[in-house]
């Protein structure tokens, strides 16, 4: 046990002193594995992993997944899902607000990357809200938490990743993401609500549309929503295994792109290389983080964290309560990626061994996870915003934040306390 | 001396991009791979023979053909907590230090890669449907990761030749 927190240390450090993650996890993974074996036995482990890892079926979701979400950043179809959503409810106190939330929604739906859903909407809906004179705390707070959601519903590249380091299945973990999706959207509209009867002049009302133009603005997203509902529903039914369904949501995202000519030949190239590079960098950092697993399991850490547990005799969801803390003190500071990569070697085992539902528990980490994004001082969603956003204070965009984050912990605690919420249409499958 | 380390900079930059270009052709491919298969499957009662292997060897090849082009302009996932850490003498000599340790275990990693490349071709092992022979496959990741610590030690010496500038941090403030 001792080995693993002195390897755990040692990551943290290498990886402060700007050490590629990857590398550093790799490292230390390395050493602490010939440590207790030898030097042998580590590199061949090593060698073996970069090998199979990096020809595995199942992670080929990872590219063809991150190539669906950036063509349709590209394709410009996050303008007609905000329409379709402020046509709904754009009449209503903090309705823009509330279209950006269940905009961002749908974006999600389409797009496994939180910070591309925030980037991505807060230059639709941004310049509406400001014609509406929002508040600036309430406008960007509901994108950048709105955004959030990009990691939990379907299709996520964070549970990809984490089925494959927990060995769950990624279609399950994907169609357990969409009620709590669902249920965070809820909750975001709850938060919106609580800030404009706080204060009725964050959020004034826009115009009331007619029956003809909300048929008009569905008419626009069907394809993009059908989309989502073909790729999902053919992993749900069982028709595709999530590769092919992630190739068939590429092909048609790439297609619906095409249509709308905002894809040429050049552009379609910079995204595709754009889509290999990022996907080497993913799998850099899980090489590493797959070779660290090797050794904290060597190291016996997952049992002895067992043995600590039954020590101190804490109740099973005691340490999930503990756990979840950790994420959330880790969130202020790490980024998410990093921080599932760092940390789920060591609680999956232990969340396993007390009898808990590792597609339950995947999904509370990626809910903690889209905490972070907003939690201050790192908060990465809050961040992207203030990038494309320049005129707003980051202090703005947190202090406004603070509704979404309550409703981010509220959430967290129904899914814990009710493991149903998570786990029922996966049971169905 | 500065302009061979200039020229040599920019030719690494030019393999990077055709390398970047390959992965991008591949990973379109991948793409019509899977619709084809899915099609063919549902429609035709004909899916793609060895598609699983397939697509396999078309992940090698989009993660593997990018490594050396991320290598070399140190587009890493990188913990960027400590500003200590992002500019300066230190700074540039920590990162001078972290270059040689990426080369070293690149090279110690494609050794032992190399020897399983050898151990396959020995055997004559080769995939299930297509018999692809799997050493190509696996000299593939060898060569590829032997051109990533062919970048790095680029990379280490154009930064050896800046002192005082982190190249990875002056692209992170550039985007």
């Amino acid at each position: 046990m001792m080995i693993s927190i002195i390897g755990f240390a040692a990551v943290l450090a290498l990886a402060f002193m700007r050490m590629p993650l990857g590398l550093a996890l790799g490292i230390v993974g390395f050493v602490g594995f010939a440590e207790l074996s030898n030097y042998r036995a580590a590199i061949s482990s090593a060698a073996r992993l970069v090998i199979d890892s990096g020809q595995s079926y199942g992670l080929s979701v990872v590219p063809l997944f991150i190539l669906m979400g950036l063509m349709v950043e590209r394709g410009g179809m996050a303008k007609e899902l905000y329409r379709a959503a402020y046509v709904f409810l754009g009449h209503r106190k903090g309705g823009l607000a509330m279209s950006t939330v269940v905009a961002c929604g749908m974006f999600s739906a389409i797009c496994g990357s939180s910070l591309a859903t925030a980037a991505t909407m807060s230059k639709v809906s941004m310049p509406e809200m400001r014609r509406y004179k929002y508040d600036d705390s309430l406008a960007t707070a509901s994108i950048a938490a709105g955004g959030t959601l990009g990691i939990l519903i379907p299709p996520s590249v964070i549970l990809v990743i984490y089925g494959l380091m927990t060995e769950t299945s990624v279609g399950k973990l994907f169609i357990a993401g969409v009620l709590p999706g669902l249920i965070g959207v809820l909750f975001y509209l709850g938060a919106v609500t609580f800030v404009v009867r706080r204060n009725p002049k964050a959020g004034p009302v826009g115009d009331k549309c007619t029956w003809v133009e909300r048929f008009v603005a569905l008419r626009d997203v069907w394809t993009t929503l059908g989309l989502f509902i073909f790729v999902i529903g053919g992993i749900y039914g069982g028709l595709f295994t999530p590769t092919e369904a992630a190739g068939i949501g590429a092909a048609g995202a790439m297609l619906i792109a095409w249509r709308r000519g905002a894809l040429s030949i050049k552009s379609a190239m910079d995204v595709l290389r754009e889509t290999a590079v990022t996907s080497a960098k993913l799998f850099m950092v899980l090489f590493g983080a797959l070779i660290f697993s090797n050794f904290v399991n060597r190291a016996g850490l997952p049992a002895g964290l067992m043995d600590l547990v039954t020590s101190f005799e804490v109740s099973p969801l005691g340490v999930i309560f503990i756990i979840l803390l950790v994420y959330i003190a880790l969130g202020c500071v790490f980024e998410s990626l990093s921080m599932i990569l760092l940390t789920v070697p060591i609680f999956a085992p232990l969340v396993e061994g007390l009898g808990f539902d590792l597609i339950w528990f995947g999904i509370l980490v990626v809910v903690v996870t889209e905490i972070s994004l907003i939690t201050p001082p790192i908060g990465l969603n809050v961040f992207v915003l203030k990038g494309v956003l320049k005129d707003v204070s980051v202090k703005t965009i947190f202090k406004g934040v603070t509704p979404f984050w309550v409703a981010d912990i509220l959430r967290l605690a129904l899914l814990t306390f009710v493991p149903a919420l998570s786990l029922f249409l996966p049971s169905m499958m | 001396m500065l302009s061979i380390i200039s020229k040599t900079e920019r030719l690494a930059e030019m393999v990077s991009r055709l390398v970047s270009n390959l992965a991008a052709i591949i990973l379109f491919l991948l793409v019509v791979l899977t619709c084809v298969d899915v099609i063919g499957r549902y429609f035709f009662t004909m899916p793609v023979v060895g598609a699983v292997e397939l697509v396999r060897i078309c992940m090698a090849g989009i993660i593997f053909f990018s490594l050396p082009a991320m290598f070399f302009r140190e587009d890493h996932v990188i913990v960027d907590l400590v500003p200590f850490f992002r500019k300066g003498i230190i700074a540039w000599l920590v990162n001078l230090t972290l270059l040689a340790i990426s080369i070293y275990i690149a090279i110690k990693l494609g050794d032992r890669i190399m020897a399983y490349a050898e151990r396959a071709y020995e055997d004559g092992d080769t995939t299930e449907y297509l018999s692809i022979p799997r050493y190509l496959v696996v000299s593939f990741i060898t060569l590829s990761i032997y051109a990533a610590a062919l970048m790095t030690f680029i990379r280490l010496v154009v930064t050896a030749s800046r002192p005082g500038e982190v190249a990875s941090a002056e692209l992170e403030n550039k985007s």
